[in-house]
């Protein structure tokens, strides 16, 4: 327990204004490295319904900053690719969006969310971005939900989730 | 702050072989007010090649450059930019004109995002896509009409350093048959794409395209030279 109180601590830095501001480093990733098998599922805005597929990825750590991931599409390997995730220098930014959200889990899994503004759909939407990282020995999962603006509902616009 | 703002503060290594003050740029126009650019030329691109190499020689300029917002009509030349009732017209990046085999270099630490060689008439030929991070800003540089050679030697993921030769100008052959050029472009979202993202958009998706993919000279610092 005090450990983990030890690393809150750690992850969390005051301002000069007295804000909180969040703090995320490749250590969180760390216990997410290796491979895994999983599925991808993705809302086709064509159709409004959700579509499911294999999915599998490696994830390994680069340097201080960057998060690789290889991922694998075993129904279409022509898909396969190696996305990044870059950590900003100071930490409060994970690949462009704000750290909005830190916690350990029960298992000791690492819960980040972030956030940023941008636009989506095949007809740009402006929308708020929510990326969703749940980091643990065995269970990872990535999720992406949007709310276009004048609209209240988050929406879930993919996500991946993976076991050992 | 946006990332216009970001980049106008900072200072970044060149992407071409220039000498600021000493090398003169030939400021082009591919819009409908020039009136040299006929169809049976554009179309062809050994002569669009000489007429782009002519008037470079003639302005005794070093690069020929420009197109960022551009309304152009030279896309007529090639189908890849004919979509449904309107066509794709306005120019994304910027577009540095010179021989085949002019060295490209990397303006800042990336990683590779993606490449592809887009082979069709018209189209970007050898790719190269950098993701890059900048004060918590993540952001993509695009280099077009490349080498095929270029490719050969990257992975996605690969770290890069500033000032790496990335890439030359491609051939006709193999930079989607075009007179010999850069297009570079800066993107912020790349919306799920890999080794290609639009160049040119269409006029009634200016104002979303302009947002997401930044005046590229904030890192090329070339366009307050050209004449």
């Amino acid at each position: 327990m005090k450990s983990i109180l030890a690393i809150l601590v750690c992850c969390i830095a005051l301002e000069s204004g007295g804000q909180q501001k969040l703090l995320i480093s490749t250590a969180d990733f760390k216990s997410a490295a290796g491979y895994w098998k999983g599925s991808l599922t993705y809302l086709d805005y064509g159709s409004g319904k959700p579509f499911s597929m294999p999915a599998n990825v490696m994830l390994s750590l680069e340097k201080t900053k960057l998060v690789v991931l290889s991922n694998e599409y075993p129904n279409e390997p022509k898909a396969n690719n190696r996305d990044s995730l870059i950590i900003s220098d100071d930490g409060t930014m994970l690949d462009g969006a704000k750290v909005v959200s830190r916690e350990i889990l029960e298992d000791g899994a690492v819960k980040i969310i972030t956030q940023k503004t941008g636009n989506d759909g095949n007809d740009h939407r402006a929308a708020l971005l929510k990326y969703i990282y749940i980091l643990g020995k065995n269970s990872f999962q990535q999720r992406k939900e949007v709310k276009f603006v004048g609209t209240d509902q988050w929406i879930m616009r993919h996500e991946f989730l993976y076991s050992r | 702050m946006q990332l216009s703002e970001l980049l106008q503060k900072k200072q970044f290594p060149p992407v071409l072989p220039f000498r600021a003050g000493r090398d003169r740029l030939l400021l082009m126009n591919f819009t409908e007010s020039n009136s040299e650019l006929i169809p049976s030329m554009v179309d062809d691109t050994t002569a669009f090649s000489g007429y782009i190499s002519k008037k470079i020689a003639t302005a005794s300029a070093q690069y020929g450059i420009g197109g960022y917002d551009e309304n152009r009509t030279v896309y007529s030349r090639s189908k890849v930019f004919d979509t449904g009732e309107e066509p794709r017209r306005l120019h994304l990046g910027i577009d540095i004109w010179a021989d085949a085999g002019t060295p490209v270099f990397l303006p800042l630490d990336g990683i590779v995002h993606s490449f592809a060689y887009n082979n069709h008439f018209g189209d970007y030929g050898a790719t190269i896509i950098i993701k890059h991070q900048l004060d918590g800003f993540v952001f993509h540089t695009l280099y077009g009409h490349l080498s095929l050679k270029d490719l050969l030697h990257l992975e996605e993921g690969m770290q890069l350093n500033a000032g790496r030769h990335l890439a030359d100008f491609g051939i006709a052959a193999e930079n989607g048959h075009w007179p010999p050029h850069l297009h570079f472009q800066l993107i912020i979202d790349m919306e799920g794409k890999k080794g290609d993202y639009p160049g040119v958009c269409k006029l009634s998706e200016r104002a979303y395209y302009l947002n997401n993919c930044p005046d590229p000279d904030l890192i090329l610092g070339m366009m307050r030279y050209a004449v």
